[in-house]
């Protein structure tokens, strides 16, 4: 496996007696959406705030592209872009001229400014103020500052707040498309779970200042088979033979003349075993798999913020 | 244990300049305490979270090899600092000091190579200041303050047009220092408590390169409120009065005509004028340090500009309100606060009266070495605190 872009090891951040994280260890790989979920005060924004440089950790380190981001900031921060909470700008300068600030810290190119004003959609408010600009507008500016310099790494923290469907939906396209054609890698915090889902490749669930679970979506999620969908000849019959010998998986009639069963994996032998002895073999089988809501609920013992 | 880094060297080195240029000439046995204690802390205070939860042998263990060799190579400074002085350069000790500075300040660009990146953030720093109200409508405040000074003040009998730029400059310049104060304890803890700072802070720049940018920034700003005031005051002076010899009506004797003296000539004052004007002007830039200072410690506006009066307060008048008899104040301060109001408005009211060049030479010192004593633990005291605005 090639060097992670990311890699965080051991990283500790206590509050007096508050231990806010508790050593956690997570990487991210260059060029994938990673997605860093957990319930309110689980320590996602202390994570961000730790690799943007605004605290400092009680104990661990942080790595970007093997600088530590602690010890050894200025490389490491060069392909680095943060956004953290709501984004705040200096009211007094119009979008353009806020974007323009970002875009000489980030020693980006002069057309820069304008190309993402375009594509987050702000381009006839530029010359405006950002005083007057709403919670959505000041996100989505947010979101250009962040992507401005040609960022190797951006993290984002719930980067969809404030923002109406439309504008989640262009944010959503933006981060695919950073990513496709830049090769930009994406670290996000959201509570949003759809969107993580359907954004991400891999996942890291904190919870209490831990990490309760890591690892590609499809991974996680593929252990988490919670029952079947099937689809027999004669539902009915396959119905009624269920209910006498497996009465257990809750057998009952689902959409489209389907039967649902409830179960895991260790299911499928003993379901197979009854429909074929009662001559109702399955035409199809279809696994039922939780989404990532219902895992991370599960992971996080109920406990959503 | 690791060993102290080059940057804390510098740092520290810096902090003995200082003690050095403050105390040295006023409390020659302090001024070796203080850097014992600078060194101290600079040697100690890095080591203490590894060694802390360990014991009370892990702490003397980082007091023995942290703690007490930088201690001694502080120490060890003075001396090597006075001989500097007295050698290498003029027995101006201001001189010394400017001097120093700006060698320690170069060795550490070259330490960091951040030179490029200090002079990027200048240019933000002085965008965001130049397109804010804060700055244009201080200079404004500053200017208006001035003028109706001037245009206020009555001229007793044969007073000239130099009383009335005295006048109004002192209450320009009193007026720019309020201003300056507010502009330094907005810089750092406005960003914060408005929530900029954690947008700017993620990029690939030191926190103590930002504070740089910042200070220099304020510096340009002293110069301009400086200026401003000065022009102000002068060219109204000059037009309403004049600004020509200051002299005197000498009645005549019997069978004599009246005779007009000259005190001091045109050329003369304008060059007190020049002096004072500059020793006010460096302790403006001192204020706006010391403003940065306070900035630096504070999460939000309120609470840093609330210090920053009250250390404003307990400079001007510190005598009357902290009650303290003259002894007491005279250990604390190299100068008395009441004899610092003194110095202030006796340079202020002019250079009629008896001109006394030293306070001019005692001002410059104390502003300079206020002004960078506020930059250096501006820069340190930010690069190590958490920020959770």
């Amino acid at each position: 496996m090639a060097e992670p872009l990311l890699e965080i090891r051991d990283l500790t951040k206590h509050y007096g007696a508050v231990r806010a994280l508790k050593g956690i260890n997570l990487q991210v790989q260059a060029g994938t959406i990673y997605g860093f979920i957990g319930p309110n005060g689980a320590g996602k924004t202390t994570t961000i705030r730790i690799l943007a440089g605004l605290i400092r950790p009680t104990r661990g380190h942080s790595y970007l592209d093997g600088h530590d981001l602690a010890t050894d900031r200025i490389p490491a921060a060069e392909g680095l872009r943060t956004l953290v909470e709501v984004p705040q700008f200096y009211p007094g300068l119009s979008g353009h001229e806020n974007l323009s600030v970002f875009g000489r810290l980030a020693r980006a190119e002069r057309g820069e400014v304008d190309e993402l004003l375009e594509a987050v959609g702000l381009t006839e408010a530029a010359k405006r103020a950002v005083g007057g600009y709403s919670l959505g507008m000041r996100q989505r500016l947010g979101i250009a500052q962040a992507l401005i310099g040609n960022p190797r790494l951006v993290v984002l923290d719930e980067p969809m707040n404030g923002l109406d469907p439309s504008a989640i939906h262009l944010v959503r396209e933006i981060i695919q498309t950073r990513r496709r054609e830049h090769g930009v890698t994406f670290f996000l915090s959201s509570h949003l779970l759809h969107d993580v889902e359907s954004l991400c490749d891999e996942v890291g669930i904190i919870h209490r200042g831990e990490i309760v679970a890591e690892g590609k979506i499809d991974e996680l999620l593929s252990g988490s088979i919670s029952g079947f969908r099937l689809q027999c000849q004669d539902s009915a019959a396959a119905l009624a033979v269920l209910e006498e010998k497996l009465a257990n998986a809750k057998p009952h009639a689902g959409e489209g003349g389907h039967v649902i069963v409830t179960g895991d994996e260790s299911l499928l032998a003993e379901l197979n075993r009854v429909l074929l002895d009662a001559g109702q073999p399955p035409h199809s089988v279809i696994p039922i798999r939780e989404t990532l809501e219902r895992y991370f609920i599960e992971m996080t013992e109920g406990v959503m913020g | 244990m690791k060993k102290p880094s080059l940057g804390t060297v510098l740092w520290l080195i810096a902090a003995v300049v200082w003690v050095h240029g403050a105390l040295r000439r006023f409390e020659p046995e302090g001024a070796y305490l203080a850097a014992g204690l600078m060194g101290l802390a600079f040697g100690l205070l890095p080591l203490l979270p590894s060694a802390r939860g360990h014991g009370f042998a892990a702490f003397l263990r980082a007091l023995v090899q942290g703690g007490l060799p930088l201690a001694v190579l502080s120490v060890a400074l003075l001396p090597v600092l006075d001989w500097l002085q007295d050698v290498l350069f003029t027995p101006s000790a201001l001189s010394f000091h400017l001097l120093a500075y700006p060698v320690i300040g170069v060795v550490a660009l070259l330490q960091g190579g951040c030179a490029k990146r200090i002079w990027v953030l200048i240019g933000v720093e002085w965008l965001k200041l130049k397109r804010g109200k804060l700055l244009k409508g201080g200079l404004l405040v500053a200017i208006l303050a001035t003028l109706l000074t001037a245009w206020s003040h009555e001229p007793l009998e044969g007073e000239s047009g130099w009383a009335i730029a005295a006048h109004s400059l002192g209450a320009g310049f009193w007026t720019a220092e309020i201003l300056l104060l507010v502009l330094g304890a907005t810089a750092v803890a406005g960003e914060i408590g408005q929530g900029t700072m954690k947008m700017i802070l993620p990029h690939a720049y030191r926190r103590a390169e930002w504070v740089a940018a910042k200070g220099t920034v304020l510096v340009i700003a002293a110069v301009l409120f400086g200026l401003l005031v000065s022009a102000a005051g002068v060219v109204y002076a000059g037009a309403t009065q004049g600004l020509d010899d200051v002299t005197k009506l000498v009645p005549a004797g019997f069978g004599e005509d009246d005779e007009v003296q000259v005190f001091q000539t045109a050329e003369v004052m304008r060059g007190h004028l020049q002096s004072t004007i500059i020793t006010a002007s460096a302790s403006l830039v001192a204020s706006a340090m010391l403003g940065l200072l306070i900035s630096c410690l504070f999460d939000s506006l309120v609470p840093a500009l609330s210090a920053s009066f009250l250390l404003f307060v307990a400079v001007k008048v510190g005598d009357i309100l902290l009650g303290l008899p003259r002894a007491v104040l005279e250990g604390i301060y190299a100068q008395v606060p009441d004899e610092l109001r003194e110095l202030t408005v006796r340079l202020g009211r002019g250079f009629n009266e008896r001109w006394d060049s030293q306070l001019v030479y005692d001002g410059w010192h104390l502003a300079l070495l206020t002004a960078v004593m506020g930059l250096l633990a501006a820069m340190r005291l930010f690069g190590r605190r958490d920020l959770h605005g």
